[in-house]
């Protein structure tokens, strides 16, 4: 089958759940096989967010408006290309034009978000469309939006992402879920082909250097034993470590604490975790890492006297579960965090919220049996099994493609006919009046016009010097010419991303002169830049 | 054995005050007993060391002076006999009464050496108002209090708190943050004239004379203290009483928050005659400063205790105390309370007794029958009393 997988962000270096999952299905098609491309759908701003490789296909939306909203309201971060869409605010047709050259069989959306731009497409191509949900988003999205927006917006961005994902569910060939119960959610929608792919993992590895390094910084912060707790920067890793553990790790014993990996970090200090009264009690008490690689994160585990799961919120079903349950070591978790593995519900110590604090201190201050349950059901857990039921699952269901016709039917876009749109992007707009950043953004304007030629707040003008530096330096010492191209790409993405596929080029890149002529006439001059690589070539070819 | 911390004390520059007194009072009575050996906190050697003799002796002579000195530096010289498994053992107790705050690495060898020799861990503990009231510091302070309080109370095995009031936060902090249980009984400081008959006697006539007398009030100047308020009262008193005015005299260091506050009192022309701020007063100006002056009045938002209440009492003079925190528990009905918040109520009773001498009198009278002053020798036999009690030495 030729597949086009279609995600919202780059899923060439997965550290999160999603990009995870998004991976590890394709890699299953991929062996199955199946000939599958995957497109990230995004624009500039999103993109920027997560980092791509070299692996990542990246569509950007050449739309500046959209990059200044999400800078406005990062919380609509997802909504917003089909907003745009729906309003005629932005162009799709260079996108289409790159998905018939593919000439696809299978459309695969991981989201829901970007049904409305593909819509036409896979009706008028008659392609086979499956919605690979990650969780309800309609109900995962009005809860964060409620913490997040006015209640008006909230109410009518709910609506919105409600009306999207309905028309995908009503308009899907096949839906693919994360759970048992979101299956049963959407079989009731609507009466459609399912399948039930629950997150799974790779069993974890200890790598020695790693081990190493993260062995130096407990001995610097004193830890002897420790909890192990990773999540990316999501609102209910958040709520669910708030809620769990409290703002203050008062309740731990001295040289016990917890080991916070991944995004989440970040939340937490945008929540003053680490400032404040129990400030320094909560960092003599926490070890943080932003961007583990797999290798730290998994020695992390492996070494974790104890691996915390304090979900209280969210949908579909959790990666770190899985994983948790396939390191064998002791688990501290919420009922809720085992929603899609309560087969291993056992395996854990599952405690309420209120109780959680008590049996953390309990599980770190006695010395935990790891657990020796049979490992004869633990394959489902891993993707290696999930992945190929997935493949031969999906291949089965194309071949029948008795669900096609019903697209057909509901061409009347069913929910998003009756969306009021204006109203959304009135609302969208005030939303902007009203953050906080939108005056920082329009100070920074001149100085981010002069250096990167489009609207950016001061603060992503600030860091993306910073990493442009950071590259400079790298650039001078860095052999592969490839790695340094894929980092230019990666900061100049947008609508500088063409500047520097024609500066960046490999013959400019092949030696510390070329590098840096590329860097300093990006960040400073284009024109400087263009006159400094055509006397190198000329130089060259003399 | 009793190992009895005097880091703090070492440490302190100028005439013992707040923590540094309790530390120089309770050594006092230490320095007789042969169950308790001195130790302090040596940075270099990140360990607990024992004071030696010598050590001991000019400890000994700088608490009979009434101006401690340590002349030839001999206190600060870090002496080599460790506290280390071979020295100390788990019949033993460390008795710890100073200032950990801000002192990671103090916190860290205390933690150490429980964890090497097993030693029984009780500390002295006096408020724990950074956090109760984290606004009237200085920046950051209650952050860094906060850290040293959660683990000293993890470490510790036992806790002695200064007042019921005291003892309550702390149980009350411990519950809030799920701290273990760690026992608390309360002690009672003394409150006893610093200075031998002789002295005292001395200090007496050595009193500078003012027109109108003076009230006095002692401790740092800090926002936690109040001192805008007697601010505020003596501009009124000034307006009202004209130039039978009393003076204020305050006794303290310059402490957070009041930078402006001491400004303005210094440039008020209607104060700045009447408001006197003496620091580092030692020992004989103190008892000077208590029984020259009219009455005492403290004016605390909250306090661990309320040292200078007692003091106050112990040498006859009638105070005015704030109504919260553990203020109330050194007196009784024997002194008058006013909300620190009400300025207007802390003008009444102070102008109600400049004006009415014969109900001062009164109340003086009282003080002396009834009042009962704590010596420090109690307070120290104290301690061993609660370690004997509970059988943790014999």
């Amino acid at each position: 089958m030729r597949i086009l997988q279609i995600v919202g962000y780059p899923i060439g270096r997965p550290l999160q759940g999603g990009p995870k999952r998004c991976s590890a299905l394709r890699k299953a098609l991929v062996h199955a096989g199946h000939c599958v491309r995957t497109l990230c759908v995004s624009y500039a701003n999103s993109v920027a967010n997560y980092g791509t490789s070299r692996s990542d296909e990246v569509f950007l939306i050449p739309s500046k408006e959209l990059n200044d909203t999400e800078a406005m309201a990062p919380v609509l971060e997802d909504v917003l290309p089909a907003l745009f869409f729906l309003s005629k605010e932005i162009d799709v047709g260079k996108l289409m034009a790159r998905c018939e050259r593919f000439r696809p069989e299978v459309l695969i959306l991981e989201h829901p978000f970007l049904w409305p731009l593909f819509r036409d497409y896979c009706i008028s191509q008659r392609i086979f469309v499956v919605y690979s949900s990650h969780n309800v988003e309609s109900s995962l999205k009005r809860e964060l939006y409620a913490g997040s927006l006015s209640p008006e917006s909230a109410e009518i961005f709910s609506r919105l992402v409600s009306a999207i994902e309905s028309q995908l569910v009503l308009d899907a060939s096949a839906i693919i879920c994360v759970t048992e119960a979101d299956r049963k959610y959407w079989g009731i929608k609507a009466k459609k082909r399912s399948l039930v792919v629950p997150n799974a993992s790779d069993r974890p590895v200890r790598d020695e250097e790693s081990a190493r390094v993260l062995q130096s910084l407990l001995d610097k912060r004193g830890f002897k034993r420790y909890a192990f707790f990773v999540g990316s920067d999501h609102d209910p890793n958040l709520v669910g470590f708030a809620s769990c553990l409290g703002d203050n790790l008062s309740f731990l014993p001295p040289h016990k604490g917890i080991l916070v990996m991944g995004g989440v970090r970040n939340a937490l200090a945008r929540q003053g975790f680490w400032e404040g009264l129990y400030g320094n009690v909560n960092q003599a008490r926490t070890l943080s890492m932003v961007s583990p690689d797999d290798k730290m994160v998994e020695t992390a585990l492996l070494g974790a006297s104890v691996v915390l799961l304090p979900i209280t919120r969210g949908a579909g079903s959790n990666l770190k579960t899985a994983q948790a349950i396939l390191s064998a070591k002791p688990i501290l978790a919420t009922e809720f965090s085992f929603r899609g593995y309560s087969d291993f519900a056992a395996r854990a110590r599952i405690s309420k919220p209120e109780d959680f604090r008590m049996a953390l201190v309990e599980m770190l201050e006695t010395e935990q049996i790891p657990c020796t349950c049979a490992e004869e059901n633990e394959e489902v857990l891993t993707w290696q099994y999930q992945g190929g039921e997935y493949a031969v699952a999906l291949e089965e269901m194309f071949k029948t493609r008795g669900v096609l016709s019903a697209m057909e039917k509901s061409r009347a876009m069913g929910q998003l006919e009756h969306f009021d749109l204006k109203q959304a992007m009135r609302l969208l707009h005030n939303q902007g009046d009203a953050t906080p950043g939108k005056a920082c953004a329009n100070n920074a304007t001149s100085t981010s016009h002069r250096v990167f030629g489009r609207q950016q707040t001061f603060g992503q003008v600030r860091f993306r010097i910073f990493r442009m530096m950071a590259v400079l330096f790298s650039a001078l010492s860095e052999d592969d010419d490839a790695v340094f191209i894929d980092e230019i790409q990666r900061i100049l993405v947008g609508d500088s991303i063409a500047t520097a596929r024609r500066y960046a080029t490999v013959d400019h890149a092949r030696d510390s002169w070329g590098r840096l002529a590329i860097v300093l006439g990006i960040l400073f001059s284009r024109r400087f830049a263009k006159r400094l690589l055509s006397r190198m070539t000329r130089s060259r070819s003399a | 054995m009793v190992l009895f911390d005097v880091e703090t004390l070492l440490r302190w520059k100028g005439p013992p005050a707040g923590i540094p007194r309790v530390i120089a009072q309770l050594s006092r009575q230490f320095l007789q007993s042969r169950r308790i050996r001195f130790v302090t906190y040596s940075q270099r050697k990140h360990a607990f060391v024992f004071l030696n003799k010598g050590q001991k002796r000019v400890l000994a002579s700088m608490l009979s002076a009434a101006t401690p000195r340590d002349p030839g530096g001999m206190l600060s010289q870090e002496g080599d006999n460790l506290c280390d498994s071979k020295t100390v053992s788990r019949k033993d107790i460390f008795l710890g009464c100073g200032v950990p705050w801000g002192r990671r690495q103090y916190v860290d060898c205390l933690a150490k050496l429980k964890e090497e020799t097993g030693c029984f861990v009780s500390y002295l503990i006096y408020d724990i108002i950074p956090v109760l009231l984290p606004q009237t510091y200085g920046s950051g302070l209650p952050a860094i209090f906060a850290e040293a309080l959660v683990d000293l109370l993890w470490i510790s095995d036992h806790i002695f708190a200064i007042s019921e009031n005291t003892k309550r936060d702390l149980q009350n902090f411990m519950q809030f943050n799920q701290i273990g249980s760690v026992a608390v009984t309360t002690v009672r400081l003394g409150d006893s004239p610093f200075l031998p008959v002789r002295q005292r006697a001395a200090a007496f006539s050595a009193a500078r004379e003012y027109a109108n007398g003076y009230v006095l009030t002692v401790g740092t100047i800090e926002a936690r203290k109040n001192h805008r308020l007697l601010y505020e009262v003596w501009r009124r008193l000034s307006l009202s009483l004209k130039t039978k005015c009393p003076s204020l005299l305050i006794v303290g260091r310059k402490g957070w928050l009041t930078n402006d506050l001491v400004v303005q009192m210094k440039a008020d022309p209607l104060v700045n005659r009447l408001i006197e701020i003496q620091s580092d007063v030692d020992d004989q100006r103190l008892e000077s400063a208590y029984r020259n002056s009219l009455f005492t009045v403290y004016p605390s938002f909250y306090e661990g205790w309320g040292l200078p209440i007692a003091e106050s009492l112990a040498r006859g003079k009638f105070c005015l105390a704030s109504n919260s925190s553990s203020m109330r528990e050194i007196a009784g009905d024997l002194i008058e309370y006013f909300d620190p918040y009400s300025i207007d109520q802390a003008y009444a009773v102070i102008s109600k007794y400049l004006r009415y001498p014969q109900i001062l009198r009164r109340k003086e009278a009282q003080i002396r029958r009834r009042y009962r002053p704590r010596p420090w020798d109690m307070t120290a036999s104290e301690f061993f009393r609660q370690f004997e009690g509970r059988g943790w030495i014999t």
